[in-house]
């Protein structure tokens, strides 16, 4: 263990308190979202019932692909709704005794001084005897001599297989602590973040006992801001929800296994880039639980350009994605199956998304439309409410943690979906890229030319159909696109210009004078 | 000054007998002013009497308009001498001031001599014969009150009965050659005479041996202009108060029970006169600059006395009028008002009352409480105008109104709660004028520039119109030029608002005429003031930023300046709500008393301008009950918060509990009239297509119109349809927390519309903007936080906030000129054009029927009527048909399309011109 304390090392923004919490917030608010959960779903079926009749279908096709979108819409809001209609915090449980504890910090390529502060505060974890174990992928001898710098142990092996999963096996076969912990390479631990977790695998019935993920360098970036307003929401009120109903899962880092569970399946699944939810499928189909503690103890850093962000979305879309036909297969509570499933199809909003956008271009440029039979306001007093309420679930919900700027990055990454749907129905085999712990400075078009590419279809309609004419039904339909443009506009706006000079420096981990 | 202490103790018996030699003292003095007093008020009333029997009765009647009139311009004078009783010496040196203001006031009676006479119904020589006692008032008030303060009794007693005795001489030998203008210069001479009394005593007490009753005053300690100020303004509403009713009671009464009251209040006003005198006298005794030697007694002491003698006074006069009530009637007013006799003890009582308030507020107002008095004195003489307005109906309710209202302000100024020892600062040197004084820190405020700027702009900018009166405008106008009894009383059995904004107008029209600008003037005034007044609300609410965007925005904003052009109400409503909103605001955050009755009074003329105020003011309520809830639980409860709310609460329903008869005869008469006006409802239901029923684009239009303004029925269809780009604001609401004025300024801005919306399914015109129109100013404040906190920078907040602008004035500008505009009806355009071809013998018809109001104004000369009860041989001349086709149904639009073929058959083909939303067809 290293000697040097660590504020003295390295004063590091991931080192500061987080300004996010997980708690579960006061009664007052939770029942707020309860009734607004009930009124949205009273809205949304209102809402349906109204679209699917007879009388409402204009053009078929249209029509079809409409309504798909919007029963899939509302299923996931219906789902939302559930899921955060229960949330409370689990009762903290003290651990016994000081039990021993491997900690596991994967790396690949990533730079040392992301990586040293997470090491020096692994060696730092009270609650138990723990033993720092550092799994280079990228056998770097800077890491090697990190590692021995601060007492860790440096693993690395000949055979690199399964990215992540297959590195964290490979360590598995080196250590026997009763409990493993890892963390992401640039997820710095608490010092009591051992000391919050253990208790919960008092319960021999508990395999894995997950935390947040938060990122320190969310006000300093705005990618990373979004990102983390995202990971708000998920981390907040629906991992709350879904580890109240027993289907909280693996997330990848912040988390401590019981090493008999993780023997007990194999280890971790090296055929899914997102090998940490497979390893919970696994995990509950064996009938092991899991816990969720909503305490940040860990704060890591978000992507910060676009291209590090698609790439992190492009790899748990895939994953997620490939693994709906496990989960429609397995053997679980359909409650568990539910709620994962939930999570998986999240990844096909994307469709819907260019559906939605699809559908204003079309009726400018072709007139057809998927609605007949109903004036836009009829539309508007059976759509807005639903729609409203919607919106207002995920602001109460999220206690105002999720924000515009998440929104339009989410809606912006449209492409995204598509793309890795297509490639795992193609059955294309999927790389584990590392996310990019350091953003890039200039510009990534590249990153988001599918958005650019819809954003200047969306405005050529705009203007085409201005130009052609201003009837009420086609500045609907243009005002429908202009949405869409600003969304989108929104959403892309970090890749199309260059970060600022504060943005790089507040986001690099300063080392201290020697 | 006050005395030095004694270096040597007085004896016992010196100490005890001193109490008794000052009350003593304190008596005389009282005495000595008040025996001048009557003198002069006897004086007063044998040159009357004289005049009556010298005058023929015409003539005697003018002079007492004239003497009244009098009264009325000495009525300042009455505060100017209580200030300068309270500090002589620092108001000596106003004397210029006062002269030169008199002097002016003089010059413009004279320019305006002819209206005048024409106004009053008094001969321009009595014109001029007030003008010329005019300089003389101020003056004559200002050295009065010098002389009470600086002891100066003997010349005061001689300045008081100069007047009369100027009066007796000059006056009457003038009406024997000159009538009754004579006697009115007489009169006028009179104030000149006391001034030079005054004048000349003071003079001869400068060159004289110091009196020994008196000594230079020094200003150490002095209240200041300030509070001296103060002082003349409660004693000016305390001299209104006296003679408010009788005003009012003329104007609200029937002839009987109007000479009835004049009766009681000529004996009433006995009383008033006889302890018009302590109070001043206190305040030269008790005042900071008091001038007595201690050895003459302190302030407690004439404390005592005065108020013993307005109480003696007034038990005396109402153990008389017990007594002898028939007999005094009879002594004074004569047999034909014996009928009054039951009232006579109560009115004295009242008037007994108003003598001991002025006692008391002499005492606040030496004790440094000149502000407070000042404000108790302005909301007795409100509370009692509108006690009178609702409820009077007999001079027994006249007394029963003015006694409540006298006692009460009795009361509220003896009561010892409330009365903290106020904070007398130093009289600066040299002291700039009060008002300039004020003024001055004014401009010196932040943005004051800015706002008087934009202000002045935006009054340029509603004064800019040629928009000719709507139906509802010439209704206005129409009840306005009734006398005010039978204006309300109108208001009461036929229209359906409260009568304060009537009021405005009523007196608008007493001194501008019912010319379009005069009529729209108020509006106009109360629309431009509403910039401040929002930039105020956001300065409270948010910042500085906001606050200036908001009135940058506020001044093209088409929705508040079409209301601000419109002889209505809703002008005035927008402003009181603001003013209102912000009051609130700054209650719950500071707490302050001040705030809570700036809200209470601000919501209660909101309920007297509109009754659907009611709306706006549940939601700010229950707001406030929700706020000091959360506090509670939050830890942070102030329990003072919770007894000043409630205590603004009792003050609302204290000041708009004489509305309630008013609205339950309003309601009795709807009622009796059937469901529904016979007219129009309201404009935008009836004249637009885009909102007449209740849609989401009805929602969608009003929310237009508040932002926007009104357009053509083809741009409202094409701006609702964008109503998606609505989902945007929703979008980038998320992850906002928005702070809990944010939330109630959104509150109050859309539940009462939301609240009409459900109402209006079972009565569908109630759901119009102009029933919520508090939301457009309050949706401006938010759209103005919306931009300041949307745009980053000051450039990009710079270039919202221009492009908004440059919305608004296109916007703007469309609403004010575009003819397809369904709210813009040119009556007076259609009327111009008739009277083109127009001969005598020439007539109209026209339909609706309630478009008489509006083209009687027009063309007064041309005789109408209803199109239905027209027929072709009526009308030896040509027949115009005026229509306003959107306010038609599909029934009457059939017969009059019948009426029209009738006399086409009649008299031929007509010609047709159209106007904006009006039809005019010429039927030679």
């Amino acid at each position: 263990m290293s000697e040097v304390p660590l504020e003295a090392q390295v004063p590091d923004q991931r080192l500061g308190r987080p300004s996010w919490t997980a708690a579960s917030p006061a009664w007052p608010v939770r029942a707020r979202t309860s009734l607004v959960g009930v009124a949205g779903a009273v809205a949304a079926v209102t809402y349906l019932s109204w679209l699917l009749r007879p009388e409402r279908v204009g053009h078929p096709a249209l029509f079809f692909l409409l309504v798909v979108a919007e029963l899939f819409n509302v299923v996931h809001a219906l789902g939302f709704w559930w899921t955060c209609a229960r949330s409370g915090d689990r009762p903290h449980r003290p651990s016994a005794g000081l039990p021993e504890v491997d900690v596991l910090i994967p790396v690949y390529g990533e730079p040392v001084e992301v990586v040293e502060p997470t090491v020096i505060a692994a060696g730092a974890l009270r609650g138990a005897r723990v033993r720092v174990a550092v799994l280079d992928d990228g056998a770097s001898r800077d890491m090697e001599a990190l590692a021995r710098r601060h007492g860790a142990r440096y693993v690395r092996r000949s055979v690199h297989v399964g990215a992540k999963a297959g590195n964290i096996n490979h360590a598995l076969r080196h250590v026997h602590a009763p409990f493993v912990a890892v963390f992401d390479c640039d997820h710095v631990p608490a010092p009591d973040f051992l000391e919050r977790t253990l208790g919960q695998l008092s319960d021999p019935g508990v395999a894995l006992v997950q935390t947040p993920q938060w990122y320190a360098n969310a006000s300093a970036n705005e990618v990373a801001g979004a990102a983390a307003s995202q990971q708000a929401l998920f981390f907040g009120p629906i991992a709350r929800g879904k580890d109240a109903r027993g289907a909280m899962f693996c997330c990848g880092t912040n988390m401590v296994f019981r090493r008999a569970a993780l023997d007990d399946v194999g280890g971790f699944p090296e055929q899914s880039v997102t090998e940490d939810f497979q390893l919970s499928l696994t995990l509950q189909e064996r009938g092991w639980r899991t816990a969720y503690v909503p305490e940040v103890l860990a704060q890591g850093l978000g992507p910060e350009d676009m291209a590090s962000y698609a790439s992190q979305q492009q790899r748990w879309a895939r994953g997620c994605l490939s693994a709906i036909p496990d989960l429609t297969r397995a053997g679980l509570p359909l409650r568990h199956k539910l709620q994962h499933l939930l999570s998986a199809s999240y990844f096909l909003t994307g469709w819907t998304v260019l559906l939605y956008m699809a559908l204003p271009v079309i009726r400018i440029s072709t007139g057809a439309q998927p609605v007949a039979g109903a004036g836009a306001d009829e539309f508007l007093v059976h759509f807005a409410p639903y729609f409203g309420l919607a919106l207002l679930a995920v602001a109460v919900a999220g206690a105002g943690a999720y924000t515009w700027r998440a929104f339009a990055l989410a809606f912006a990454s449209w492409w995204i979906h598509v793309y890795a749907t297509v490639q795992v129905l193609r059955r294309r085999p999927g790389r584990f890229v590392v996310t990019p712990k350091r953003g890039a400075d200039g510009l990534q078009l590249r990153a988001v030319w599918p958005s650019l590419a819809a954003l200047a279809v969306l405005v050529a309609t705009i203007a085409w159909g201005l130009w052609r004419d201003r009837s009420p039904g086609t500045l609907n339909n243009v005002a429908f696109a202009s949405v869409h443009v600003v969304v989108l506009a929104t959403g892309v706006r970090p890749a199309l210009r260059r970060r600022r000079t504060a943005e790089r420096a507040s986001a690099a981990p300063r080392r201290a004078a020697a | 000054m006050r005395s030095l202490p004694s270096l040597h103790p007085p004896s016992a018996a010196v100490a005890r007998s001193r109490p008794v030699a000052h009350l003593v003292a304190a008596g005389r003095d009282q005495a000595i002013v008040a025996g001048g007093q009557v003198l002069a008020g006897i004086g007063n009333l044998v040159f009357v009497a004289l005049a009556a029997r010298v005058l023929r009765p015409g003539a005697f009647g003018s002079l007492a308009a004239f003497v009244a009139l009098l009264t009325a311009v000495h009525l300042p004078s009455a505060g100017l001498a209580a200030a300068s009783a309270l500090t002589p010496a620092g108001l000596a040196p106003l004397a210029r001031r006062a002269a030169i203001t008199g002097a002016v006031a003089s010059v413009m009676v004279v320019v305006l001599a002819s209206p005048l006479s024409a106004v009053t119904g008094l001969p321009v020589a009595m014109v001029l014969a007030l003008a010329a006692a005019l300089p003389a008032a101020p003056l004559l008030g200002l050295q009065r009150g010098i002389a009470y303060g600086t002891g100066r009794h003997g010349a005061l007693v001689r300045s008081l009965l100069a007047e009369p005795a100027a009066r007796l001489t000059i006056g009457l030998a003038l009406a024997t050659v000159a009538g009754a203008s004579g006697a009115a210069w007489g009169a006028a001479a009179g104030g000149w005479c006391a001034l030079v009394v005054l004048r000349r005593a003071e003079g001869a007490a400068a060159v004289g041996p110091e009196p020994v009753a008196s000594r230079e005053p020094a200003s150490t300690a002095a209240t200041g202009r300030t509070g001296a100020a103060a002082t003349g303004v409660g004693f000016v509403a305390l001299t209104v108060l006296q003679h408010q009713d009788v005003v009012v009671a003329n104007r609200l009464l029937g002839p009987a029970d109007a000479g009835s009251f004049a009766a009681l209040s000529t004996i009433g006003g006995l009383v008033a006169f006889a302890t018009a005198t302590l109070p001043l006298v206190l305040l030269g005794r008790s005042g900071p600059d008091a001038h007595a030697d201690p050895a003459d007694g302190g302030d407690r002491e004439a404390w005592q006395v005065a108020v013993g003698a307005a109480v003696g006074a007034t038990a005396a006069a109402v153990l008389l009028a017990v007594l002898a009530a028939p007999s005094l009637v009879l002594a004074v007013v004569g047999t034909r008002y014996s009928s009054v006799s039951p009232l006579v003890a109560p009115y004295l009582a009242a008037m007994g009352a108003l003598g001991v308030a002025r006692v008391l507020a002499a005492r606040r107002c030496a004790a440094g409480h000149g502000r407070r008095v000042a404000r108790l004195g302005i909301v007795a003489v409100v509370l009692q105008a509108l006690a009178l307005a609702a409820l009077a109906r007999t001079a027994g309710q006249v007394v029963a109104v003015s006694a409540c209202t006298l006692g009460a302000t009795a009361v509220a100024l003896a009561a010892p709660w409330g009365w903290r020892q106020a904070v007398v600062p130093a009289l600066p040197r040299p002291a700039p004028p009060v008002f300039a004084h004020l003024l001055a820190r004014l401009w010196r405020r932040p943005d004051a520039r800015l706002l008087a700027g934009l202000t002045v702009l935006a009054v340029v900018l509603r004064l800019a119109t040629e928009r000719s009166f709507w139906v509802d405008e010439a209704i206005s106008v129409r009840q306005v030029q009734l006398p005010l009894g039978a204006m309300l009383d109108d208001l009461r059995t036929t229209d359906v608002h409260p009568p304060l904004h009537f009021i405005v107008l009523w007196g608008v029209v007493r001194l501008l005429g019912t010319a379009e600008w005069a009529v729209r003037l108020p509006s106009v005034l109360f629309g431009a003031a509403l910039v401040p007044c929002l930039y105020g609300l956001c300065r409270e609410l948010f910042d500085r930023r906001t606050a200036q965007v908001a009135a940058v925005l506020a001044v093209p904003a088409p929705f508040l300046v079409w209301y601000s052009q419109e002889a209505r109400m809703y002008a005035l409503f927008m402003l009181l709500g603001v003013g209102g909103v912000w009051a609130q605001v700054a209650a719950l955050r500071g707490g302050s008393r001040r705030a809570f009755a700036a809200w209470s009074v601000a919501s209660a003329a909101l309920l007297w301008t509109q009754w659907f105020a009611v709306l706006p003011l549940a939601v700010q309520h229950v707001a406030t009950a929700a706020h000091l809830v959360r506090r509670r639980r939050e830890g942070r409860v102030a329990w003072v918060l919770v007894r000043r709310w409630l205590g603004s609460v009792a003050l609302l329903l204290a000041l708009v509990a004489p509305l309630a008869p008013y609205l339950h005869d309003q309601l009795a008469a709807y009622g009796e009239r059937g469901a529904g006006l016979s007219m129009p409802a309201a404009a935008g239901a009836d004249s637009s297509q885009v909102a007449t029923g209740l849609s989401s684009y009805a929602v969608i239009a009003n929310l237009l119109w508040a932002l926007g303004g009104y357009h053509s029925d083809g741009v409202m269809v094409r701006l609702g349809a964008l109503w998606p780009l609505a989902l945007l604001g929703c979008l980038a609401l998320l992850g906002r927390r928005l702070q809990w004025v944010t939330r109630l300024v959104l509150a109050v801005a859309v539940v009462p519309g939301a609240a009409l919306f459900v109402i209006a399914h079972s009565k569908r015109d109630l759901f119009e903007l102009r029933y919520f129109v508090l939301a457009a100013p309050l949706l401006l404040a938010l759209v103005a936080r919306a931009v300041t906190t949307g745009a980053h920078g000051r450039r990009a907040l710079g270039v919202l906030t221009a492009g908004l602008v440059a919305l608004s004035t296109a916007a703007l500008v469309d609403q004010q000129v575009n003819g397809t505009n369904p709210r813009l009806y040119d009556f007076k355009g259609a009327v111009a054009e008739i009277e083109e071809t127009a001969r005598p013998g020439d007539g109209l018809a026209y339909a609706p029927a309630y478009l008489d109001g509006v083209l009687a104004y027009y063309a007064p000369e041309m005789p109408g009527a209803p199109l239905g009860s027209v027929q072709p041989d009526d009308v030896d001349g040509q027949i115009y048909v005026v229509v306003a086709e959107r306010f038609l149904t599909e029934a009457s639009a059939g017969r009059i399309g019948d009426a029209l073929a009738r006399l086409e058959e009649a008299r031929g083909a007509p010609e047709r011109f159209e106007r904006p939303n009006v039809i005019v067809w010429r039927f030679r």
